[in-house]
């Protein structure tokens, strides 16, 4: 076989973009980066990086434009031929698309990054009730007002640390009153979020007191919708409808499963949150409080899991008319590459690795030597049992 | 009418002269050749300067295996009265197994066969061909890449080692 032919020439432009747009892997197409300088030119001039990204991110169709944080060994570099910047910004593009990738499919150390509460759709005992009462994981909580109609909606509203990065985990924990008979829990049939940005970026200190203008979603541009999740008091309650058909009690049931834990929500790909507003809905109501005969929402702690992209990546919000424009910071993005920032994902994915190793190595020796034991315990009693029954029907 | 026109033979020429008698049916098959035909309906005779004999072969095999497939399917719809879901699933089975036995071929026929499925617009094998072209690069270290394309590597060892230092994360699974 010769060297030397070209691929890409021989399929032409439209048949080498399908083939790479079959690779839905940013690993594979930064490979592809490193076969030869025409499959380089090719992919980064072609913005396959791109196209990539939006497929496993589709909110990045949300950016207008890239504005680049000037940095001053930046600027000398600015009086070049036309070509050669164009080539330039490509390159640049190339780079932050495959940075945001690269976020998306290694997973990453993540941490609550709920940094303050804009507000919630009502609030029923002001202050006793507030959101704010959501932040820590104490017995306080945020109470909705009652409502007549199970369908009204309520939401809760949170500002996170940053204006750029993926949410991968939301965690809510519904309030369980133990104040009141049969312990009643407050939660909702399903949650929704939802993640964008404010379109007056001044909004929150000029309605500080009005929680229902915060909220409302006019005043939201909210470029990711998440999926309807089912609240674990749903599968519950279908569970219950079971067991009552086998005799078994509620209580003893609500003993065994603890229904106001903290329930995770994952989102099927990490949602990348564009501005850092992120509100929580709650759809649906299942608990009547027995006083008063009306519907209500309480919850004890929610936490958003996410990780920033700052500082290489941020969001300019200042010119929302005209779209958001992401910020690229060229300086940052070599230092975290020279920190090895990026290869960190692949050290918490090892880490992963010796865990489930760890649990598959309990399942396979405990487990059975538990039921070794149960049957060692118990076997005189199941070899009596005839007896035993007759016993006690004579 | 219709019934009477799927069995017109239709003749297909190749760049290289050599002519190929398929029915109507498995003509359609190519998006282009359907267009032709509906534009034109006495049209008997088709060349297609683009295509060679060995790859246009190829391409006619596919199209009477899956035109076979599909008359198959129908036959055992209207026998049963309702498709059976496992019988139509093996069947698709089968024809996915035929596919993958189907294209192992060399890089060059591959790329032939993408030009030639892209030129008569055969979404399926277009489809078939493309995939088994990506899968060649999923997961390989650019070095298998040169290897399997033919290509030579013109990046200077400066520039790789750039590229590996930028995004060590894209080179730890391949090697």
């Amino acid at each position: 076989m010769e060297y030397g032919y070209d691929l890409l020439e021989w399929l032409g432009p439209d048949a080498s973009t399908s083939v790479f747009s079959y690779l839905n892997d940013p690993a594979d197409l930064v490979r592809a980066t490193a076969v030869s300088r025409s499959w380089r030119q090719f992919i980064i001039t072609n913005g396959l990086s791109k196209t990539l990204c939006m497929k496993l991110c589709p909110e990045v169709s949300y950016f207008t434009g890239i504005k680049e944080v000037a940095t001053s060994t930046k600027k000398a570099k600015q009086d070049c031929s036309s070509s050669d910047k164009e080539w330039r910004e490509h390159e640049r593009d190339h780079k932050i698309y495959i940075y945001l990738s690269s976020h998306l499919v290694t997973p990453r150390g993540t941490n609550n990054c709920i940094s303050y509460c804009i507000g919630a759709s009502s609030t029923d005992n002001y202050p006793e009730e507030i959101i704010e009462n959501t932040l820590d994981s104490t017995l306080s909580y945020w109470s909705s007002s009652g409502q007549v109609d199970p369908t009204v909606l309520e939401s809760l509203t949170y500002q996170l640390n940053f204006d750029l990065g993926f949410v991968d985990k939301i965690s809510i924990q519904p309030f369980k009153a133990f104040f009141q008979l049969d312990d009643p829990i407050y939660s909702s049939k399903y949650v929704r979020f939802k993640m964008g940005y404010s379109k007056s970026p001044n909004m929150s200190t000029n309605f500080k007191l009005d929680q229902g203008r915060l909220t409302a979603d006019e005043n939201y541009v909210w470029t990711y919708i998440s999926p309807e999740f089912p609240m674990l008091q749903v599968i519950m309650k279908q569970l219950f409808i079971i067991l009552s058909v086998c005799n078994v009690h509620q209580h003893l049931v609500r003993g065994i499963f603890q229904e106001d834990i903290q329930q995770a929500f994952r989102l099927p790909l990490p949602a990348l949150c564009i501005g850092g507003v992120v509100k929580i809905e709650f759809l649906g109501r299942i608990q009547k409080q027995d006083m008063d005969d009306l519907f209500y929402i309480c919850i004890r702690n929610v936490q958003v899991k996410g990780r920033a992209l700052s500082p290489v990546l941020g969001v300019d919000l200042s010119e929302i008319k005209g779209g958001c424009v992401l910020k690229y910071c060229p300086s940052a993005w070599r230092a975290a590459v020279l920190d090895g920032y990026v290869v960190s994902g692949t050290k918490v994915r090892r880490n992963l690795l010796q865990f489930s190793a760890l649990t598959a190595w309990f399942w396979w020796w405990f487990v059975p030597l538990y039921i070794l034991g149960i049957v060692y315990v118990f076997f005189p009693y199941f070899c009596r049992a005839p007896s035993v029954v007759l016993n006690i029907l004579e | 009418m219709a019934r009477s026109s799927t069995e017109n033979m239709i003749t297909l020429m190749s760049s290289d002269g050599e002519e190929f008698m398929v029915t109507e049916k498995v003509a359609r098959e190519c998006t282009t050749i359907r267009n032709m035909l509906e534009d034109d309906c006495v049209i008997t005779n088709i060349p297609l300067p683009n295509v060679t004999s060995d790859i246009l072969s190829m391409v006619i095999e596919y199209c009477m295996e899956h035109v076979a497939a599909a008359e198959k399917a129908a036959a055992e719809t209207a026998e049963k009265g309702s498709s059976s879901a496992p019988a139509a699933a093996k069947a698709n089975k089968d024809l996915e197994e035929w596919d993958k036995a189907f294209m192992n071929v060399d890089v060059y026929t591959l790329c032939d066969l993408i030009l030639a499925a892209n030129y008569l617009n055969v979404s399926g094998l277009l489809d078939l061909t493309i995939q088994t072209a990506a899968n060649l690069i999923k997961g390989k270290s650019p070095e298998q890449i040169r290897k399997t394309f033919h290509i030579q590597n013109d990046l200077s060892l400066e520039e790789e080692e750039k590229i590996r230092s930028q995004t060590p994360w894209a080179f730890e699974k391949s090697e």
